[in-house]
């Protein structure tokens, strides 16, 4: 459709992903614009990647599928940059929005010489200030109608309002609309405009189509016959915090071992010997619980940054 | 094996990582612990629900025992179905005859609610199955919704905080005493912090000649809107505030496993975790009070009853 | 049992011909097969047939182990677990009985378990009525399962027999109800034959799955769920599995008819290849049907009868061999459903004929509703519509209720 703007967000189960296209839409019914949220719903659970689509346009939309082509991107959740294919299908002249402490041009060449121009804010940062929890969303949102203005400010405002006016505290919701404001300011855009070159990390079509199962080659049934074949799904990314053992205090009780979730403490010869951050998600109990309190649990951004 | 951690970390974990339970979940921490304590191979049937859909997720498994699930409300009877089968083909000399030990695990929807009639049928034809409660108190799978096991007082989706109503009305169903009330050899309430508590039941539930049925407290970060690393402590909170009493029912004989050095009052309950935060505005004082009276009352029944069973 | 058995012959490897009803005939079937494990609840009328079996059970005249359950409900569940252990399960229920199984046969077929399901079939409440139709069956019609509907005691046993057979058939792996018509079939009693034990035993062999949750050895994970990707792909790998069973019924069915010198078909059409007016149904009213058909051929009606052994998978392209050239074709039904241009059975018909290129005039009756009696003049009057319409005279209304309208 002509004028229609697609937007893609990826985020993580908590992080306000779902609410945030929703406040767009409903900013854009105030304008009396015609418009589509739709959340993606997998079998994941809170911090592991979802997507949300919202659809904006001057007539009404009857399409009722997942953006594959989106004309901007909002990545809620530094830690998701290295995801293989976050870029996928992104428009060459399109916008990524990334709610980061990194440049816009550390995310280039993270996300390597992908399409689209590249801003940066740290929204978690700016959240945490207005509200006190570090809810990326709605500072990104007004990062994003700054670069695009899709909806105007106040009607986004006034869908904040609406949206949280009775369920949280006055407080909360100047917090969010100061967060707004903030989040318009302190957008960050690349120093070296991109060259326009189609990501390296993109699967090509080909190897889309080779990976892509058939119907014929499965069991009949959809019995698994590989027991434990989940250690192939690498639950790691979906940390933002990570657990540090002091190997030097551990005590080796196993107690870190016996409560963990995910089943990440190696042992051997009755001793703790290995984490596995393959498949740690950061829920910290472990450290909650270690007796000796030699567990630490350490921003994952510690890590990126290097 | 002894019940000893160093000793029991040199066994495989049957439960792989990579599924999708949310982090800080506990119910992979109960399972883990359960199959950890089973010395004999295991086959288990799981009921719709975080645990079923996070493990599952195809063509991943995090199952290393043979598993099946089929609906949200019949697990008990799924299973069974698998351990009349194996009576069956044993009998017959089709299969060899060896201890498997055979488990449901459902959470508080499937066993309190959906699926009462299914356990109440399987407990009654006495199969030799362990049936697992993993208590998490509402429908965390399908988003937080309240369930028969939802204390009084809790906030979810379909008990919401509102203008008139605080939360849910009624008090919990104590599905644990109405599977004692089936007559069966073992039931028993644990938790996942006590982890030796957990696993000793375990074994002895397996161990009888006839149904068993444990039922877990499961803290859920979504649900009940605590921090990701507190589950473990929340569930020994839930035992120090008499709140989730550790017990068993032995043949017919009550047994308190644990008495609380200092029951810690119900308001430290409360201020744990999210569910509770409106009960801490001054106009529903008196439902803590009611809900502080609730669990004393509870607390001296559930004493008089092992009382009568005799002394700790 | 408690009906007279009259002995035709004495040796074991010759077939026994006995006077029972449908019920006890498949009572008899399920001994000869000797599921490892049957879960039922009883329902009017099975029940009489999961009496027998009980007896059979109590006598130690089978292997089995009877889950005597809950509900109908748990006991497709109990068999699900079973059948996904290893085990060779059948059950058997009626009316309500199957619709409160209808969320898990649809677990059964999508986990390509191959379940043995005896049908007696009855009505759906309400208002309550215990008597025979096909309304339970038609309402699991589109679950996955293989369906089919016997016209008597001795089809009731037959299929029951081959029933077993055509749901672990590789190709398939699909479960399987066998239908019989509650009363008029359960509870009459009739001459039939019953095959030795030993034939029974060749005729069905073994059951080896490829997987099972008992071989702890290679634990398998069964019942997973599917994300958007996977969903479509099993349900495709499904449909094809429903659709070879197409040959694999038929195959058995000549099998069988070596075995016993009673072949079986997908269908069975009768005086039907000269003829230009043609009945469709299922089930035991055929008998009145090809009444009505001889007396109608007497007075030169070019009258000719479909009836259908198997419904699902729909045998479309046979019914329109069968129904090709003919000027006006009716469907009977014996459910009624609601909102639609006429019977189930009915508008598979017209797909049928539609996809294959004929375009007979057609039309579509109830009949037999809760135990009503269908007699032969109800099907003549059927002939004398499809001759009035095959003339070109006003259309009738789309749907029509035998012996009512």
């Amino acid at each position: 459709m002509e004028g229609m703007v697609e937007i893609r967000w990826h985020g993580r189960g908590g992080q306000g992903v779902v609410t945030a296209s929703e406040l767009l839409a409903e900013a854009a019914l105030l304008e009396g614009k015609f418009f589509q949220a739709l959340p993606e719903f997998g079998a994941e659970r809170s911090g592991a990647p979802i997507r949300a689509y919202t659809r904006l346009g001057p007539e009404p939309i009857q399409i009722h599928y997942a953006i594959a082509e989106p004309d901007v991107l909002v990545i809620l959740d530094p830690t998701l940059l290295d995801t293989p294919g976050l870029t996928q299908g992104l428009k060459p002249e399109g916008l990524i929005l990334v709610n980061t402490t990194a440049s816009p041009d550390q995310v280039r060449s993270l996300l390597g010489a992908t399409a689209g121009a590249v801003y940066t804010l740290d929204a978690s940062a700016i959240a945490q200030r207005a509200i006190g929890r570090p809810i990326p969303n709605v500072p990104l949102l007004g990062a994003l109608l700054t670069l695009l203005p899709l909806v105007a400010l106040p009607s986004l405002r006034e869908s904040i309002q609406r949206r949280l006016q009775g369920r949280l505290s006055p407080a909360v919701v100047e917090g969010n609309l100061r967060a707004l404001e903030e989040g318009a300011q302190a957008v960050r855009r690349e120093q070296s405009p991109h060259n326009g070159i189609p990501s390296f990390r993109e699967p090509s079509p080909a190897a889309v189509a080779q990976a892509a199962p058939v119907w014929s080659a499965l069991d009949p049934g959809g019995v698994i016959l590989r027991p434990g074949s989940s250690i192939d799904y690498e639950t790691g990314s979906w940390r933002s915090e990570r657990p540090v053992i002091n190997w030097d205090r551990c005590t080796h009780c196993m107690l870190c071992w016996v409560y963990c979730p995910d089943s990440c403490f190696s042992v051997q010869g009755q001793r703790l010997v290995d984490l596995d951050y393959t498949h740690c998600k950061g829920c910290g109990i472990c450290a909650n619980q270690c007796p000796p309190k030699c567990i630490e649990m350490v921003p994952e951004l510690v890590f990126q940054e290097g | 094996m002894p019940l000893n951690l160093r000793e029991l970390s040199a066994k495989e974990d049957l439960l792989a990582p990579g599924h999708r339970l949310c982090a800080g979940c506990t119910e992979s921490i109960v399972v883990r612990q359960v199959l950890l304590a089973i010395q004999e191979p295991v086959v288990v049937a799981c009921a719709t629900g975080c645990l079923e859909i996070g493990t599952s997720p195809f063509p991943f498994t995090s199952w290393r025992v043979p598993w099946i699930h089929v609906a949200f409300e019949n697990a008990a009877a799924v299973i069974s179905g698998v351990e009349t089968a194996q009576r069956s083909l044993v009998r017959q000399g089709k299969l060899p005859d060896r201890p498997v030990r055979f488990l449901a695990f459902g959470g508080d929807g499937a066993t309190y609610d959906i699926g009462l009639q299914w356990l109440s049928g399987a407990l009654e034809r006495g199969h030799h199955f362990t049936y697992i409660c993993l208590n998490n108190e509402a429908y965390m799978n399908t988003g937080i919704q309240r369930s028969s096991a939802t204390p009084r007082g809790g906030w979810t989706t379909t008990s919401p905080v509102g203008k008139v109503i605080p939360g849910k009305r009624e008090p919990r169903k104590d599905i644990t005493a109405i599977m004692a009330a089936h007559n069966i050899p073992y039931v028993a309430q644990a938790t996942p912090h006590g982890w030796k508590d957990l696993m000793t039941k375990v074994r002895k539930a397996v161990a009888v000649d006839g149904p068993s049925f444990i039922n877990v407290l499961s803290p859920c970060t979504r649900g009940w809107r605590h921090e990701l690393d507190e589950g473990i402590e929340l569930s020994k909170l839930a035992v120090d505030t008499c709140i989730w009493p550790l017990f068993e029912v032995e043949s017919g004989v009550w047994k308190l496993s644990h008495r609380p050095s200092r029951k810690k009052p119900i308001l430290e309950w409360i201020k744990s975790q999210g569910r509770f935060s409106h009960l801490l505005r001054p106009e529903n004082q008196h439902l803590v009070e009611e809900l502080q009276v609730e669990v004393d009352h509870d607390w001296e029944k559930l004493l008089r009853r092992c009382d009568a069973g005799g002394p700790l | 049992m408690t009906q007279t058995r009259v002995m035709k012959d004495t040796l074991a490897t010759s077939p026994r011909v006995v006077a029972l009803n449908g019920a006890s005939l498949v009572a008899e079937a399920i001994r000869q097969t000797d599921p490892d494990v049957v879960a039922a609840y009883p329902i009017t009328p099975q029940t009489i047939l999961m009496e027998a079996f009980s007896q059979m059970v109590a006598d130690g005249r089978v292997r089995t182990e009877l889950v005597t359950v809950e509900s109908e409900h748990a006991a497709m569940s109990v068999l699900i677990g079973a059948c996904a252990a290893g085990a060779r399960v059948q059950s058997a229920t009626s009316g309500a009985g199957l619709a409160f199984m209808w969320e898990l046969l649809w677990c059964a077929s999508g986990m390509r378990l191959p379940i043995v399901m005896h049908l007696v079939s009855r009505s759906l409440s309400a208002p309550l009525n215990i008597l025979g139709d096909h309304s339970d069956v038609m309402g699991a019609r589109d679950t996955g399962w293989v369906q089919l509907f016997a016209e008597d005691g001795q089809e009731a046993y037959d299929n029951a027999l081959q029933a077993v057979r055509i749901a672990e058939h590789p190709e398939v792996l699909l479960p399987v109800m066998s239908a019989q018509d509650g009363f008029s079939i359960s509870h009459s009693v009739e001459r039939a034959e019953v095959l030795p034990d030993e034939l029974v035993r060749s005729f069905i062999g073994t059951y080896a799955p490829a997987h099972s949750l008992l071989d702890i050895e290679r634990p398998a994970t069964f019942g997973a769920n599917d994300d958007r990707q996977f969903f479509a792909l099993h349900k495709r790998q499904q449909y094809e599995a429903m659709e070879r069973a197409l040959g694999v019924v038929s195959a058995v069915g000549q099998e069988y008819g070596d075995l016993t010198g009673r072949s079986y078909g997908l269908l069975e059409a009768y005086r039907l290849k000269d003829a230009e007016l043609a009945v469709v149904l299922m089930g035991s009213a055929a008998g009145a049907a090809r009444a009505a058909v001889d007396k109608l051929r007497a007075a030169r009606v070019p009258a000719g009868l479909l009836k259908l052994r198997l419904y699902r998978p729909f045998p479309a392209a046979a019914v329109a061999q069968a129904l090709a050239g003919k000027r006006a074709v009716a469907a009977l039904d014996r459910s009624a459903i609601f909102g639609a241009q006429g019977g189930a059975l009915f508008l598979d018909v017209c797909s049928a004929l539609a996809t294959h290129g004929a375009a007979p005039r057609m039309l579509s009756y109830v009949y037999g509703l809760g135990g009503r009696d269908t007699v032969p003049s109800h099907v003549e009057q059927v002939f004398r519509d499809l001759e009035a319409v095959a003339r070109e005279e006003p259309a009738l209304p789309a749907q029509r209720f035998l012996g009512l309208d």
